[in-house]
C-alpha cells in the first residue's frame, strides 16, 4: 500500500479520527486499531515537487470540503539530536598495527565537488585558514602540495579537518581522496608545520575578530540582506573561526548558499583577513514554509 | 533527495504514556502506521511501518492528541534507493500535542579511510 492509499485510508477514517475523546485513556495499544478495510488497488506514488511546500503539520480536512470535522491543530515542527547509523556495512578497516599510525577519513559531500577529510590529530591546531587557490598559500607546505594536483580549487583546514573542493562536481573522489590523504599524511609525519607560522602568529584574539565580524554585519552585510527582509547574526567567535545564523528572509530561502558564498564569505574576508572558517548555523528546515523544507 | 522505499519505528514509551494513536506526518500527509504492534503505555514498545514509495521531503512524529508523551528511544530504519538501511535514532525527550518532531534525516555520507 503506497503513500496515496493511506492518505485515503485516512480520509475515510474522519468520523472516528473527529472524536474528541480517545479511547486509550491507559496508553494506546496496537490491537486496540480497528480492521483496516480491505486495500484499494495499488496506486502510483506520486512525488511532490520542490515547491509544492508541505504544510508544516497536518492535512486540514474541514478545509478540503471533506466534512464538518474540527481544524485539527497545526503543530509546530521541532528538532532533536538524532544519531544516523548506516545498518549491515562492513567495517571497512581494522585498528591499525601501529596505534601511532594517522588515520584519515575522507567524506564525500553530497555536493559533489567537495571531500572532507577527518584526521585523528590537529593539522591546525585550535585555528582554522582557508586557502581561495594556489596563488595564495603564504607558503605553507601542506597547501602548496595540494595545489601541485590540479583538480583542486581551494582548501580549508580547520583543526584537525580538512574541506578540500575541487573544480567540478562529477566524478569519484577515491583516487583524488587516496592522493590528498597521502599527502596530508607525509605533512603530519614530517616536523614541518603544516600551514605557515607567518600566518599562525599573525591571527588575533577571539574578540577582536568579534569586533570586526560584527562591525562588518552592521555596515555592509545586513544593509545589503535587508532589501529581502534578511538578516544576519553573529553566534560565536571560536579561535578565528566565524559562525553566524541567517534570519528573516534568508532563513530557508534557496538563495541563501549563494548568499553565504558569494556574499556574506567575501565581505567577512576582505574586511577581516585573519577568519579562517566561517560556518552557518541556521536550520534552514524550520519554521512554516522554508525552501529547504 | 532520495526516494524512501519503506520506513519502520520502534518507540520505546518512558515514564508518561500516551493515548495514541502513533500518528506521523509524511510530505505534511498525516497517518497512522501499518501492521502497528505493541503500544504506547509506560515501558511499553510500539512497532510500526510504512511503504512510502515516495521521495521524503518531511517526515515527523506527531506529538500525542493530548498531555505529554515521555520517550526513551525512538528508532526509525528507513530503506531508500541507492543507500543502505540506515536507523536515526533519538533518544530521552518528550512531545507535547502542539508539537511534531522532525524524523527525517537523508542517508549518512559514505566515508572511508585513505
Amino acid at each position: 500500500m503506497g503513500l496515496l492509499d493511506s492518505i485515503g485510508r485516512m480520509l475515510g477514517k474522519k468520523d472516528r479520527e473527529s472524536e474528541a475523546v480517545f479511547p486509550y485513556q491507559a496508553g494506546y495499544k496496537a490491537s486496540d486499531q480497528p480492521a483496516a478495510p480491505a486495500p484499494a488497488p495499488a496506486a502510483p506514488a506520486a512525488a511532490p515537487s520542490a515547491g509544492s511546500a508541505a504544510p508544516a503539520a497536518f492535512v486540514s480536512l474541514g478545509s478540503m470540503g471533506l466534512g464538518a470535522a474540527e481544524p485539527p491543530k497545526r503543530r509546530q515542527v521541532v528538532q532533536a539530536f538524532a544519531t544516523v547509523t548506516t545498518l549491515g556495512a562492513k567495517v571497512e578497516s581494522e585498528a591499525p598495527a601501529d596505534p601511532s599510525a594517522i588515520r584519515i577519513k575522507a567524506e564525500p559531500q553530497s555536493s559533489g565537488d567537495t571531500c572532507k577529510f577527518l584526521v585523528d590529530r590537529p593539522v591546525f591546531a585550535g585555528r582554522s585558514w582557508f586557502f581561495a587557490g594556489p596563488g595564495v598559500t603564504q607558503g605553507s607546505p601542506l597547501a602548496e602540495k595540494l595545489f601541485a594536483i590540479p583538480e583542486l580549487d581551494s582548501v580549508l583546514i580547520d583543526d584537525s579537518t580538512l574541506s578540500v573542493t575541487r573544480k567540478t562536481k562529477d566524478g569519484d573522489w577515491k583516487s583524488l581522496a587516496t592522493q590528498i590523504g597521502a599527502l596530508i599524511r607525509a605533512q603530519l609525519e614530517s616536523s614541518e608545520p603544516a600551514v605557515a607560522t607567518s600566518i599562525a602568529e599573525k591571527i588575533p584574539g577571539e574578540t577582536e575578530i568579534r569586533d570586526q565580524i560584527q562591525r562588518v554585519i552592521d555596515l555592509e552585510v545586513n544593509p545589503g540582506v535587508a532589501a529581502h527582509s534578511g538578516h544576519i547574526s553573529l553566534t560565536a567567535v571560536r579561535g578565528n573561526s566565524v559562525y553566524i545564523k541567517m534570519g528573516g528572509g534568508c532563513q530557508g530561502c534557496s538563495a541563501a548558499d549563494l548568499t553565504l558564498k558569494e556574499g556574506i564569505h567575501r565581505s567577512f574576508r576582505s574586511a577581516v583577513p585573519f577568519v579562517g572558517a566561517i560556518y552557518d548555523e541556521t536550520d534552514h528546515k524550520a519554521g512554516l514554509n522554508p525552501y529547504f523544507r | 533527495m532520495p526516494r524512501v522505499n519503506s520506513f519502520e519505528v520502534e518507540i520505546t514509551t518512558g515514564a508518561q504514556g500516551m493515548p495514541g494513536p502513533v500518528k506521523f506526518d509524511f510530505n505534511g500527509h498525516t497517518m497512522e502506521f501499518q501492521q502497528p504492534e505493541g503500544g504506547t503505555a509506560a515501558g511499553e514498545k510500539f512497532r510500526g511501518v510504512f511503504p512510502a514509495r515516495s521521495f521524503a521531503h518531511s517526515v515527523a512524529l506527531v506529538g500525542p492528541p493530548e498531555g505529554k508523551w515521555k520517550i526513551d528511544e525512538l528508532r526509525i530504519t528507513y530503506h531508500c534507493d541507492n543507500s543502505e538501511p540506515y536507523a536515526v535514532t533519538f533518544t530521552d525527550f518528550e512531545l507535547d500535542d502542539s508539537v511534531a518532531l522532525d524524523i527525517w534525516r537523508p542517508a549518512p555520507l559514505p566515508t572511508f579511510d585513505v
